[in-house]
């Protein structure tokens, strides 16, 4: 049944992750380019100092990435079971309706992971050739709270989706937006150096919010 | 049970979000500006002047025994500040207490440093170039390699991204020889070629002993600099004048200000009486007589005039109503028992600090709890199996008093 479940979650989904993946790989690739071009042009050195006496984030492009993938996983993972009620007939399973949601916001958060790392490896990876430990540290620092938004965008499309309610949603919206801002609020790099454990413990709850609105859905709240 | 924690949980999220947003748009829709006076020491008057925005909106320039003036009035009893303006109105004195000066003169021997707060802490990378301090050339050329100092000093080679073993293992030697302690505390330095020449680095090593470091003709030049055992520096700031007074300032953990004096690296300490470097801003104004040492924050301004030597010969408070003190601000402390701030004064990190507003508070925890139930009963709604939103509006007031109306409760299996 589990099984089951999963393999129903990776086909609503699929293509939506296939896209995203390639997207994914031809947005580092693009990086890669820009960062070669800018060190053909104008010289290691410079473009060193662009980020440390600047505070440059060479990989500005990476910054709404992951969110676009979070959100563009949730709809395609939620959207179809809200439209028409579907996910009423995942409710009469005998599984648990609160592990059978569980279970699709796993293979949702593991499908974003993939993407994230994917371009987190790609961009460090790359990063190790061209800039010393301590520029790459910095770079893996300043792209933590996008991936966090990222996670957040997902788990915030998912609880939208499922509540029945038109000014639920909109708080939710409002407030996943709030918070997203906040994790896009930095300017240049290392700013979240200290508080993103922080920033880390809310994304964690965001974890157990689909709960709610699945329940409402199913008592067909208004 | 899973099904309320996660009702639970939306709430945290809601109050977290509105802690931070509400108190941000409670300042921008009832902020007001605050009228800070900008003090000065007049070498005309002998006596402090200052300039302030009036009631009207319009700007006030006054002296100290009331006394109000124009702009130009102003500007001419702060003749070294303004000595352009003076000039072109030709009114420029001669000499200014017997001390002839001309404009040239004049922005020769003027000089400003700062200390902010927000400088204290500061995200960046623990990478820096080291000048050639006595080069062939006018203007200053970074080098080819930027350094870092961990079990020793390293010098990284942009173009092929390896470590210059040679100048590594020249400079280590060099900073060994003389009992440096590896890794570094702190690296402080000003790496910009925008400078009119360069003093290199203020290192402080891992047993907290001080030494200066730069490059003069591709040669490693390191100092020790003697301190006081018990001088516990936070902080220093490197400036490069061409007046080759001082080559900045340290402040120690116990917020006090010295000067390193390029005079045998003598540390000279500031006359500074609390003086918070975390809420407040630091000017030391040099101009050819007088040295004038400020620090503002809080709603007071504290000013010092002192001689060559840093003695002081007059000084001055002046105190401003701050946005806190205000109606506007003491309301806030009311309606919102806590908020959490993103930006902190003393930092350009990003946070998400928990801030008290302090005992007021609890009557707007109470008030939005009195709300709650009053709404609770008006609806006719029971309380009982969901008392645990009377636990988060009592914690949280009016965060948790919006969230658990808007994302109301339900009938639980």
């Amino acid at each position: 049944m589990i099984k089951a479940i999963f393999y129903k979650e990776w086909l609503k989904i699929r293509w939506a992750f296939i896209a995203l993946v390639l997207a994914s790989i031809f947005a580092i690739i693009y990086i890669c380019l820009d960062v070669r071009q800018s060190f053909e042009m104008s010289g290691a050195l410079r473009n060193w100092l662009q980020v440390v006496l600047r505070k440059n984030m060479y990989y500005s492009a990476f910054r709404y990435i992951p969110a676009v993938s979070g959100i563009v996983i949730g709809i395609f993972q939620f959207v179809p079971e809200v439209s028409k009620k579907r996910l009423r007939l995942a409710f009469h399973l005998p599984v648990d309706e609160r592990k059978s949601l569980f279970l699709m916001e796993l293979v949702g958060i593991t499908a974003n992971l993939i993407v994230y790392l994917l371009l987190a490896i790609g961009l460090l990876g790359f990063s190790r050739m061209y800039f010393p430990a301590e520029i790459v540290n910095s770079t893996f620092i300043t792209i933590l709270p996008w991936i966090l938004a990222g996670f957040v965008g997902y788990m915030a499309t998912a609880m939208i989706a499922l509540e029945p309610s038109l000014l639920l949603r909109i708080v939710y919206a409002v407030v996943s937006y709030g918070f997203m801002q906040l994790l896009y609020a930095g300017t240049f790099l290392n700013q979240f150096q200290h508080s993103i454990g922080k920033y880390g413990i809310v994304t964690a709850i965001y974890l157990l919010t689909v709960l709610f609105p699945g329940y409402r859905f199913r008592r067909g709240a208004k | 049970m899973l099904n309320k924690i996660s009702r639970y949980a939306i709430i945290v999220i809601l109050v977290v979000v509105a802690a931070v947003f509400l108190p941000r748009f409670y300042w921008k829709a009832l902020g007001k500006s605050t009228s800070r006076p900008t003090v000065y020491y007049s070498p005309v008057l002998d006596d402090f002047v200052y300039s302030q925005t009036g009631a009207s909106g319009v700007m006030e320039y006054q002296d100290l025994s009331g006394g109000s003036y124009t702009i130009k009035e102003y500007q001419q009893l702060l003749p070294f500040l303004y000595a352009r303006n003076l000039e072109k109105w030709g009114v420029l004195p001669e000499s200014i207490k017997g001390l002839p000066v001309t404009v040239h003169f004049i922005q020769k021997n003027l000089q400003y440093s700062r200390l902010r707060p927000y400088e204290l802490n500061d995200p960046g990378v623990a990478l820096y170039p080291l000048f050639e301090s006595e080069s062939d050339f006018t203007t200053l050329e970074y080098p080819n390699e930027l350094f870092r100092i961990r079990e020793r000093m390293e010098f990284i080679t942009a173009a092929t991204n390896t470590v210059d073993e040679r100048l590594s293992v020249l400079f280590t030697e060099k900073l060994e020889s003389l009992g440096f302690q590896f890794p570094a505390r702190m690296i402080a330095g000003n790496p910009t070629n925008m400078k009119p020449f360069d003093e290199g680095y203020f290192i402080l090593d891992s047993q907290n002993d001080l030494f200066h470091v730069k490059m003069a003709k591709g040669q490693p030049y390191c100092v020790p600099i003697p301190k006081p055992a018990d001088m516990d520096i936070r902080y220093i700031s490197v400036t490069e004048n061409p007046r080759r007074e001082f080559y900045g300032l340290i402040l120690t953990q116990a917020d006090e200000v010295y000067l390193i004096m390029y005079d045998a690296y003598r540390l000279v300490k500031l006359p500074l009486v609390d003086f918070d470097p975390d809420e407040m801003s630091f000017g030391l104004l040099i101009d050819p007589l007088n040295s004038t040492i400020q620090y503002s924050g809080k709603g007071t301004v504290k000013t010092l005039v002192t001689d060559r030597a840093y003695n002081v010969l007059a000084e001055n408070v002046m105190h401003w109503v701050t946005n806190e003190e205000k109606a506007v601000g003491r309301i806030e402390k009311y309606l919102f028992p806590f908020c959490l701030n993103t930006r902190v004064g003393n930092s350009r990190f990003l946070h998400l600090d928990f801030e008290y507003y302090g005992p007021h508070s609890l009557f707007g925890v109470l008030f939005f709890l009195l709300l709650f139930v009053g709404i609770k009963y008006y609806r006719k709604e029971k309380i009982g199996a969901d008392w645990f939103d009377l636990v988060v509006v009592a914690s949280t007031g009016i965060y948790g008093f919006l969230a658990v109306l808007l994302v109301k409760t339900e009938p639980w299996d």
